[in-house]
Order: structure tokens, then C-alpha cells, then sequence
């Protein structure tokens, strides 16, 4: 797939993707809805009467 | 690793879709998950669209799932639901990226950090290659479905756009707007291989 795209293409996402993980960091990036443990931090108990 | 990755349409008829979903089983039991509670509301749906179980979207309008397949280990690293649409007041077709999760291998942080770079690239990658080849559009929309989402793809965003490769790339709400330019494709390019 990569071989037979536009590399300007493949290094405008490369970089871009490593620049976005630069500002938010990897627990930034695990932290979004890709990684559906994170969704499941979300959940709350409900708390005993 | 990343040389190797392929984005596969994932189908009931040509068994990729049962490929995908044993992978994914396997994933799960090694990392001490089931398959049928990870992420089940997004893998149910994939299931319905890649079996055409799922209701059409009518019209010459599709959906799709595609998925990131790498030749080296074998194994699916991600998957997210296509919608190939034609939106109202647009010239031609936009892909809508939605429901974009990774394994569950990545998930549950097996594997080298080095990964979640490398997959997120090869994903996006993907994607973009199938807007210019088996479901061809203008434009590409990521839907993002939290804040964390929207921290990631608005800094993707504006790196992205910085490099001036696509005619733009802009923030709107919950969606991440790529209109690709005509001048640069991801077709072949022959000269390179």
C-alpha cells in the first residue's frame, strides 16, 4: 500500500501524526476513542446504599 | 513494519471478515479479553455491514469496514467503518471515517511503543488510499467521538495542514475535514517503485 502512494503524501501523515502525539503525548493518544479501554475507564459503579 | 501494512475491505463473501474477526478472537485471548465484550457496539456493527446484514445507506451511497492488515505478523492492528457519501451542497463524494479502534493486542499495550505511531499512520494511510481507489472521494471526514479525540485530530489537523499536501484540513465540531487537493493523489506512482 505505502509503496504505491504519493510519498509526499506518506510523509505529510507520517509527520503529522508524530506531531500530534508530540502535543498530546502517548497517554493522549491512548486516551481517545481508538483504544476502547479508554471508554472503559468512563464507567463509574454505582455506589452502595 | 510499517512498509508492510495493507488496508483490506473486510467481507463475508471472501472471507476476510471471518480472517479479521478469528484474529481478533486470538487478540482477545491473549491479552485475557473476549472478543464478544471488546468494543462490542462498534464490532457488532462492522460485523452487519461486512456481512450485508446491516440496512444500506440507499442511494449510490456505501459502507464498508476496512481494516489494517500487516503481512508481517499476520495480523490486524485496526478497523473503522467507511461511509461513502454524497453529502448536500458538495461536488462529489466524502469518505466518512467512523468508529476508528485499534486491536486489541495495541490496546491492551502488548507490543513495542513504537506501535501506536506506526499504526495510527498506517490507518490513516489506508484510509486515504482508499479514497483514491476502491471507494474514490474528495473528501475525507473523522468523526470524533470524545475530547481526547478532538485534542489528537485538531493537532494532526493542523500539522497536516501545515504541510499544504491537501487543499485543506480543518476542525468542524466533531469532525476532522481533509478536501483533498487534485493535484496530489495517492495513485500509483510508478517512478518510485
Amino acid at each position: 500500500m505505502i509503496k504505491t502512494m504519493d510519498p509526499r503524501v506518506v510523509d505529510a501523515i507520517t509527520y503529522a501524526v508524530h506531531a500530534a502525539i508530540a502535543v498530546v503525548g502517548i497517554d493522549g493518544l491512548r486516551s481517545t476513542s481508538m483504544f476502547p479501554s479508554a471508554a472503559k475507564q468512563l464507567v463509574e459503579l454505582p455506589l452502595a446504599a | 513494519m510499517l512498509v508492510n501494512f495493507d488496508i483490506k475491505i473486510l467481507s463475508d463473501q471472501d472471507g476476510t471478515w471471518a480472517a479479521f474477526k478469528a484474529d481478533w478472537e486470538a487478540q482477545c485471548d491473549e491479552v485475557g479479553d473476549a472478543f464478544d465484550d471488546y468494543s462490542p457496539d462498534v464490532t457488532r456493527l462492522m460485523e452487519g455491514i461486512a456481512c450485508g446484514t446491516e440496512p444500506s445507506l440507499g442511494g449510490t451511497n456505501q459502507s464498508a469496514v476496512g481494516a489494517l492488515w500487516d503481512a508481517d505478523t499476520k495480523r490486524y492492528y485496526a478497523a473503522c467503518v467507511l461511509n461513502r457519501v454524497m453529502l448536500p451542497g458538495t461536488p462529489g463524494y466524502t469518505l466518512r471515517v467512523r468508529q476508528l479502534i485499534v486491536s486489541p493486542l495495541l490496546d491492551y499495550g502488548v507490543g513495542e511503543v513504537q506501535m501506536y505511531p506506526d499504526v495510527v499512520i498506517g490507518m490513516t494511510l489506508g484510509i486515504v488510499h482508499l479514497s483514491s481507489g476502491v471507494l474514490p472521494a474528495n473528501s475525507i471526514h473523522f468523526h470524533l467521538r470524545s475530547p481526547e479525540d478532538m485534542a489528537y485530530f485538531r493537532a494532526f489537523g493542523a500539522a497536516l495542514d501545515n504541510r499544504k499536501i491537501f487543499a485543506s484540513v480543518q476542525s468542524r465540531g466533531s469532525w476532522l475535514y481533509i478536501e483533498k487537493a487534485a493535484a496530489v493523489g495517492t495513485a500509483v506512482m510508478e517512478d518510485a517503485q
